[in-house]
C-alpha cells in the first residue's frame, strides 16, 4: 500500500475534517459537564473550569450540590426523558430484528436469483424512499387512529420498517449477489436444501452486511423524529427525540439539555464503536 | 456404491424459450467405475451436462437416469453425489477440516465414523497437517486438495469435477492430475471430470466424451481419439500439434493430392483409396506421421524449413512446401534451421481419410 495518508495535506485535511465533525459534539459535552453559571460565563470556557455531573444525576431524578454549595432539585423532564430512552431502545430493537427477519430473505432473492419482473420489483421497493416521509404521515396518523396504533411502540416500529427494509433490501441485494455462486452450488452438493444453504453458508458469509444491516436499522429508527413526534409525542410510547423536543420547548437550561443530548448520542455511539470489529468484511476466498 | 450405470437419454438444455441451446439430445451411458471426461471447447455444452448430472440444472427435455432411476427433478441434495468445482466452493468462514467434513455432519453420520474418514482422506491427499486452517491461508493448490478431499470423504455413487485443475499452474495440475488417476484406481470410483484441455482428457480418461456446440461428437478411448477421430473437426481438436490437412481428388483412375504440390497419390496411399467413392477427400496427418531428410530426394515433397521449436527429445518443424505449411514433429537429433532444404517423407499408410464434405472419416 502506498503512502498517500502520511502526506502532510491529507493530513491537514484529515484535521479540518475531524475537527468539522467532532467540535458540536465535543462543544454539547462540554456544556453538559458545566454549571448554567459557568456556561454564561464571557469569554467563554472552552473547557468545563468547575467540571460537574449535576446535570446528569439531577436528570436521573437525583440532587447535586451547586456552585456555591446550594442544593440542586431533580430535573423536571427527567422522568419523561428516562422513558424515551427506555421506549427508543424497545423501539429500535425491535425495528432490526423485524427489518432483518424482512429483508434478508428478500434481499436473497433479489440478489441471488432470477425471476419475472426482478427489476422492476427491486426498482419499486427502492422507490418507496424517494417520496418524503411526511408525505404519507396524514394517511398514516388517520390509519394509525383508526386501528389503535396511534400512541403505541408497535406503531412505531411499522413505520421504522417502511424505511429501513427498503433501504437494507437495497444494500444487502447487492452484497448477496457479489457472494461467488459456486459456494451455493457446493452447498446443495453436501445436501443442504436452498433454505439450508442460505442460512448455513450465505448468512455466515454475509455476516458483515448482516451486521451493517441491523446497525443501520437501529440507527433510522433511533433517530426518526417527525413520526414520533405525531404518533407518540405525550403518550407512554414517546421515543426519545420527541421527549428532548418537549424539553427543548419548557423552560430548560441549557447544561440540562446538553446532558439530555449526551445520553441520546450514547447508545449509538457504543453500538457503533462494539459493531465496528465486526463489520470487518470476511476474507472471501480468491479463486486463484 | 457406483455399482449402477449412469445414462442420459437424448438430454437436451435450452435456457430460455426461443434462447440458446446448450445441450442437444446428448446420449450417454457413464459405466461403474469409470473415468469418463467431457471435453470440448468453451461453450460445448460438457459443463451444463455436468450440472445436470449433479441436479444443478434441470434438462430441458430428454431423461437422466441412476441405475434404473430417472432423476429428473431430483435435487442436488437428494443425489448421491459430490462436486469439485474450478473456483471458490470451499466455505472460507471454515476451516479445513469443518470443510471437509460439511457433508457427513449434515447427514449426522457418527463422529467416530466422521473421524476415520477424515483420517483417510487427508492421508490420501496429504493435508493432514493444514486441518486447522483457514481457506485463505492455503495456496492454490492445497485448496484444490481439500477440495477433492471434502469430495471424497462423502463415497458417493457418482464424482463430478469441473476443471478443477485449469487455475493451477501447469506443473501442479500435472501432479494432481496423476494423483486424481491413482485415487480413481484406489478408489473404483465413478468419475465425470470435465475440461477444456484435449492433453489433460486424453492422460487420465478411461473414456473421452468429445462435446461440440451443445452434441455429442465422439464417444471413444484416448487412443481411438487419437488415431481414429471420427469427424476432421475432433482430428483437429485433438493432438498437441496441429494436424496436417491435404485435400486428394479423383483425376480420371488416379488420386491426386495437393499438400502445397499437387502429385499423383504414390502407392501406398493410392492403394488405400482404391475402393474410395469419387469425389473430394481430406487427408489427416499428424505432424509425428512426417520424416524429414535433409537435402533433397525424389521420394518425397521438397520443402524448406520455416521454424523450429525444440520440445525436448523432439523438434516442432514447420517445413514450407510450396504454398503449404506442414508441421512436423522428428526425434531431436535431426536438428535443421531455418532456410535448410528437406524432403518430407509422409507415412501414407497413416494417414487419415475423412470425406471432404461431411467432414466424417472414411475406415480404409
Amino acid at each position: 500500500m502506498r503512502t498517500t495518508g502520511k502526506r502532510p495535506v491529507t493530513m491537514l485535511l484529515a484535521a479540518i475534517l475531524a475537527v468539522w465533525t467532532l467540535m458540536p459534539i465535543y462543544w454539547i459535552l462540554n456544556m453538559s459537564f458545566m454549571h448554567n453559571r459557568e456556561l454564561i460565563a464571557v469569554p467563554t470556557h472552552v473547557y468545563p473550569h468547575q467540571p460537574t455531573l449535576s446535570n446528569y444525576v439531577r436528570l436521573f431524578g437525583g440532587t447535586a450540590a451547586g456552585p456555591t454549595g446550594e442544593k440542586l432539585l431533580p430535573i423536571g423532564q427527567g422522568p419523561q426523558i428516562r422513558q424515551g430512552l427506555v421506549n427508543s431502545l424497545v423501539v429500535a430493537a425491535w425495528t432490526s430484528l423485524a427489518t432483518l427477519l424482512i429483508a434478508l430473505p428478500a434481499a436473497y432473492c433479489f440478489g441471488r436469483l432470477d425471476f419475472r419482473g426482478k427489476t422492476p420489483l427491486l426498482f419499486a421497493i427502492i422507490a418507496s424512499r424517494s417520496y418524503p416521509p411526511l408525505a404519507v404521515m396524514i394517511p398514516f396518523y388517520a390509519f394509525f387512529q383508526a386501528v389503535g396504533l396511534h400512541g403505541t411502540r408497535t406503531g412505531l416500529v411499522i413505520i421504522n420498517l417502511t424505511a429501513t427494509v427498503p433501504t437494507v433490501v437495497w444494500i444487502m441485494s447487492g452484497y448477496f449477489g457479489s457472494l461467488p455462486a459456486t459456494l451455493e452450488r457446493a452447498a446443495r452438493i453436501d445436501g443442504l436444501t436452498r433454505l439450508q444453504a442460505f442460512t448455513r453458508v450465505i448468512l455466515p458469509l454475509a455476516r458483515p452486511g448482516v451486521v451493517a444491516g441491523a446497525l443501520l436499522s437501529f440507527l433510522m429508527s433511533w433517530n426518526e423524529f417527525a413520526f414520533a413526534w405525531v404518533l407518540t409525542a405525550g403518550s407512554k410510547a414517546v421515543t426519545f427525540p420527541p421527549a428532548l423536543s418537549t424539553m427543548f420547548f419548557q423552560i430548560s437550561w441549557p447544561a440540562e439539555m446538553a446532558a439530555a443530548s449526551v445520553i441520546g448520542l450514547l447508545p449509538a455511539a457504543l453500538l457503533g464503536y462494539l459493531f465496528q470489529k465486526r463489520m470487518q468484511t470476511l476474507n472471501i476466498v480468491d479463486p486463484l | 456404491m457406483g455399482s449402477a450405470s449412469i445414462r442420459l437419454a437424448d438430454v437436451t438444455k435450452q435456457y430460455s424459450r426461443g434462447g440458446e441451446v446448450a445441450v442437444r439430445g446428448v446420449d450417454l451411458e457413464i459405466q461403474p467405475k469409470e473415468l469418463l471426461v467431457l471435453l470440448g471447447p468453451s461453450g460445448s455444452g460438457k459443463s451444463t451436462v455436468l450440472n445436470i448430472l449433479a441436479g444443478l440444472e434441470e434438462p430441458s427435455g430428454g431423461d437422466l437416469f441412476f441405475g434404473a432411476e430417472r432423476m429428473n427433478g431430483i435435487p442436488p441434495e437428494e443425489r448421491d453425489i459430490s462436486m469439485v468445482f474450478q473456483s471458490i466452493a470451499l466455505y472460507p468462514h471454515l476451516n479445513v477440516e469443518e470443510n471437509i467434513l460439511f457433508a457427513l455432519r449434515q447427514r449426522k453420520l457418527p463422529p467416530a465414523e466422521q473421524q476415520a474418514r477424515l483420517r483417510e482422506v487427508t492421508g490420501l491427499l496429504g493435508i493432514t497437517q493444514y486441518l486447522r486452517r483457514r481457506i485463505h491461508e492455503l495456496s492454490g493448490g492445497q485448496r484444490q486438495r481439500v477440495a477433492i478431499a471434502k469430495a471424497l470423504v462423502k463415497r458417493p455413487a457418482l464424482f463430478l469435477l469441473d476443471e478443477p485443475f485449469s487455475a493451477l499452474d501447469a506443473k501442479l495440475r500435472r501432479e494432481l492430475r496423476s494423483e486424481l488417476v491413482r485415487l480413481h484406481r484406489q478408489l473404483d470410483a465413478t468419475m465425470v471430470f470435465v475440461t477444456h484441455d484435449q492433453e489433460e482428457a486424453m492422460s487420465i480418461a478411461d473414456r473421452i466424451a468429445v462435446m461440440d456446440q451443445g452434441r455429442l461428437v465422439q464417444v471413444s478411448s484416448a487412443l481411438d481419439l487419437y488415431y481414429k477421430p471420427e469427424t476432421v473437426w475432433v482430428s483437429q481438436f485433438i493432438g498437441a500439434h496441429p494436424i496436417n490437412l491435404f485435400r486428394a481428388q479423383r483425376t480420371g483412375t488416379d488420386w491426386s493430392v495437393s499438400a502445397g504440390t499437387s502429385f499423383t497419390a504414390p502407392p501406398p496411399l493410392a492403394a488405400r483409396l482404391a475402393g474410395a467413392e469419387p469425389g473430394q477427400l481430406t487427408l489427416g496427418v499428424r505432424p509425428e506421421w512426417i520424416q524429414l531428410v535433409p537435402g533433397e530426394h525424389p521420394d518425397g515433397l521438397a520443402g524448406e524449413i520455416f521454424t523450429r521449436q525444440v520440445l525436448g527429445n523432439e523438434i516442432l518443424y514447420e517445413v514450407k512446401v510450396g504454398d503449404q505449411l506442414l508441421n512436423t514433429v522428428v526425434p531431436a537429433n535431426i536438428l535443421l534451421g531455418p532456410g535448410d532444404r528437406v524432403t518430407a517423407r509422409v507415412m501414407w499408410e497413416q494417414v487419415l481419410i475423412f470425406n471432404a464434405d461431411s467432414g466424417k472419416r472414411l475406415a480404409i
